[in-house]
């Protein structure tokens, strides 16, 4: 095993650790996601039936679901810079900052780590409104594909939470500043509302959002309805976003000595 | 340039000219290390005293490349921590004074991670991991989470985190800060042990025993320069063979003429004044060194009649072979615990 497998290795156990050790939390935010589908599932059971034109579908439970899978993801990365936020409070940071790693170690293993909470929570959701009568159109491929967004939304979001925390260093600044992106990045996005009944300012904003890029294709990947060449504009944008943030997070990181 | 000497690249640690600035709060510049140089020798423990805030920590804090001078020059094993860090992190070992593990993890758990981070494999990680876990004699406690530990025992998991990986320089700051005095007996022990097994030691402490029982060397440091370096022994011998120490009952500082008369006695080797001016409130007095052979007695009574003739009332007047104390005392014209408990007031 190479060096740098090796280093992520043991901070991903890390993180697997400190998740089953606070099982409690860990559950409650695990099913966090669902409580959109209570609010907006529901409440707006009925708004699709008869616009199939503009939401793919006459079931808004099927439009929205890969809008909650974009939550699940949103949830867990927009957090995941947090622990370093702790380490940095207690010392630890600096215990894993003198160990000769390479610093996209700390990035690698939150973002594997995070990105199989939010497939586990993206089989979870799937399972759940498969009961309700929504099946993956596309399949079991579909279904692979749906993780690989959920990894391509992942990496970047995960490195701009770790960019702040390494950043900022404050616990109130980086609550602050996650609080205040949380509303906009999931309402400015076709989460719950489909692009086409957006007024034109509202969607160009929308499609600006990464998490766009990964709902549109998963709802794709979900209905079976539209255009499949999403897979690769929303791919595209998706990988663009990505690197850019990796590379700012990695460089924050190794900005960090004093 | 400082040309680099035949021994910079043997020695364990090297440092010349170091000057670290910090942007303060208020924006103001913070010269947290002004014009330090040391050489601390492979195989020895070397001791860094000094009161908070004096630049030791900080000066630890760029060894273990988690701090980039300001200027200066730095080697570990010849190796500068700026330009290659990686190859200085695989050298030392680095504890720092709050205790840094993860107490959501047990301490094998803990240990496996730093293995994995310093590329430990297999059978010889874990026969590493039992290895230090005997040493600190936490082997029948690994299994627990380190929540549940002592504040003794999560110390003593932290060193072995440190030395997991077999560091040739092991840098300890304030290792025994706030322990209970046995723990801090049993840290000395392991020091002395690791010392005896060829690792290099750089620790900092503001505890003046601990100094003087574990180092070979000490470099005193106050407010960012050294004031005065060498082995604990030969630090309090240069002060004479005794020291009388008086304090005045007038808190005004002492005269200078007050100053010239002691120097003037022929038995005294030295005189350093203590306390400021009018106003400046503490103590005041003067530290007299005596030379040796000469009657501590008759060295008493002539300072006291040499003070009383000038009109300086005396409070207190003490009269000891040197400690390091008044080694520190003579260097930086204050105590170390006075500054220290200034130091903490204001913390608190």
């Amino acid at each position: 095993m190479s060096d740098f497998l090796l280093e992520c290795g043991a901070l991903t156990r890390r993180w697997w650790i400190h998740f089953r050790r606070n099982l409690g939390s860990s559950i409650f935010g695990v099913f966090q996601p669902l409580m959109w589908l209570l609010l907006f599932g529901f409440a707006f059971k009925g708004v699709a039936a008869g616009r199939a034109e503009a939401f793919g579908t006459g079931d808004y439970i099927a439009f929205q679901t890969a809008g909650l899978l974009a939550i699940a993801v949103l949830g867990n990365t927009l957090f995941g810079g947090v622990p370093f936020l702790f380490d940095q409070e207690s010392g630890f940071l600096d215990k894993m900052l003198v160990a000769p790693i390479a610093r996209s170690a700390l990035f690698v293993s939150r973002f594997v780590f995070v990105t199989a909470v939010s497939t586990v929570q993206a089989l979870l959701i799937l399972l759940l409104v498969a009961l309700l009568g929504v099946r993956v159109a596309t399949g079991v491929g579909g279904l692979a594909l749906i993780v690989v967004y959920t990894a391509l939304l992942a990496a970047g979001l995960t490195a701009i939470s770790i960019a702040m925390a390494f950043a900022l260093r404050s616990h109130a600044a980086f609550f602050a500043i996650t609080g205040f992106l949380m509303t906009p990045l999931l309402l400015v996005s076709s989460a719950l509302v489909p692009l086409d009944v957006m007024p034109a300012w509202l969607r160009v904003a929308a499609y600006l959002n990464p998490l766009t890029h990964g709902i549109e294709p998963m709802r794709y990947l979900v209905l079976g309805r539209g255009g499949a060449s999403v897979l690769l504009t929303s791919g595209a944008a998706l990988l663009a976003f990505d690197a850019a943030f990796v590379a700012i997070a990695i460089r924050t990181m190794r900005a960090r000595m004093e | 340039m400082t040309a680099a000497g035949p021994t910079s690249d043997t020695a364990a640690v090297h440092i010349r000219d170091l000057v670290k600035v910090f942007k303060g709060e208020t924006g103001g510049d913070i010269r947290a290390v002004d014009g330090v140089s040391l050489e601390i020798r492979a195989g020895e423990i070397f001791g860094l005293l000094g009161p908070n805030g004096a630049g030791k920590t900080t000066t630890i804090r760029i060894l273990a490349t988690l701090a980039r001078p300001t200027a200066g020059l730095v080697r570990i094993f010849g190796r500068e921590p700026v330009a290659e860090p990686d190859a200085v992190r695989k050298l030392i070992g680095y504890v720092s004074q709050e205790v840094a593990v993860d107490r959501t993890l047990t301490g094998r758990e803990n240990l496996a991670l730093q293995a994995g981070l310093f590329h430990l494999r297999g059978e010889e990680a874990r026969s590493r991991i039992d290895e230090v876990l005997a040493l600190v004699e936490l082997a029948d406690r690994a299994d627990d989470v380190a929540r549940g530990y002592s504040g003794g025992m999560k110390k003593r998991l932290d060193l072995a985190i440190g030395l997991l990986h077999r560091p040739r320089l092991l840098l300890l700051d304030e290792p025994t800060l706030g322990l209970d005095i046995q723990t801090r007996r049993r840290i000395w022990d392991f020091v002395l042990r690791l010392r005896a097994g060829g690792t290099t030691i750089l620790l900092t402490t503001h505890y003046l025993e601990e100094a003087d029982r574990l180092c070979d060397r000490i470099a005193i440091v106050d407010r960012g320069r050294i004031r005065a370096e060498g082995p604990p022994a030969k630090l309090k011998e240069a002060l004479g063979a005794h020291i009388v120490s008086v304090r005045l009952a007038t808190p005004n500082g002492t005269a200078a003429d007050v100053e010239a008369a002691l120097r003037g006695l022929d038995f005294v080797a030295g005189v350093k004044t203590i306390g400021g001016g009018p106003g400046a409130g503490g103590d005041a007095g003067a530290e007299v060194a005596i030379r040796p052979g000469t009657s501590g007695d008759a060295a008493v009574a002539a300072v006291l009649k040499t003070l009383e003739a000038r009109g300086a009332p005396v409070a207190r007047l003490g009269y000891a072979a040197p400690t390091l104390d008044d080694v520190f005392l003579w260097h930086t014209g204050h105590e170390l615990t006075e500054a220290r408990g200034a130091e903490t007031g204001a913390q608190g």
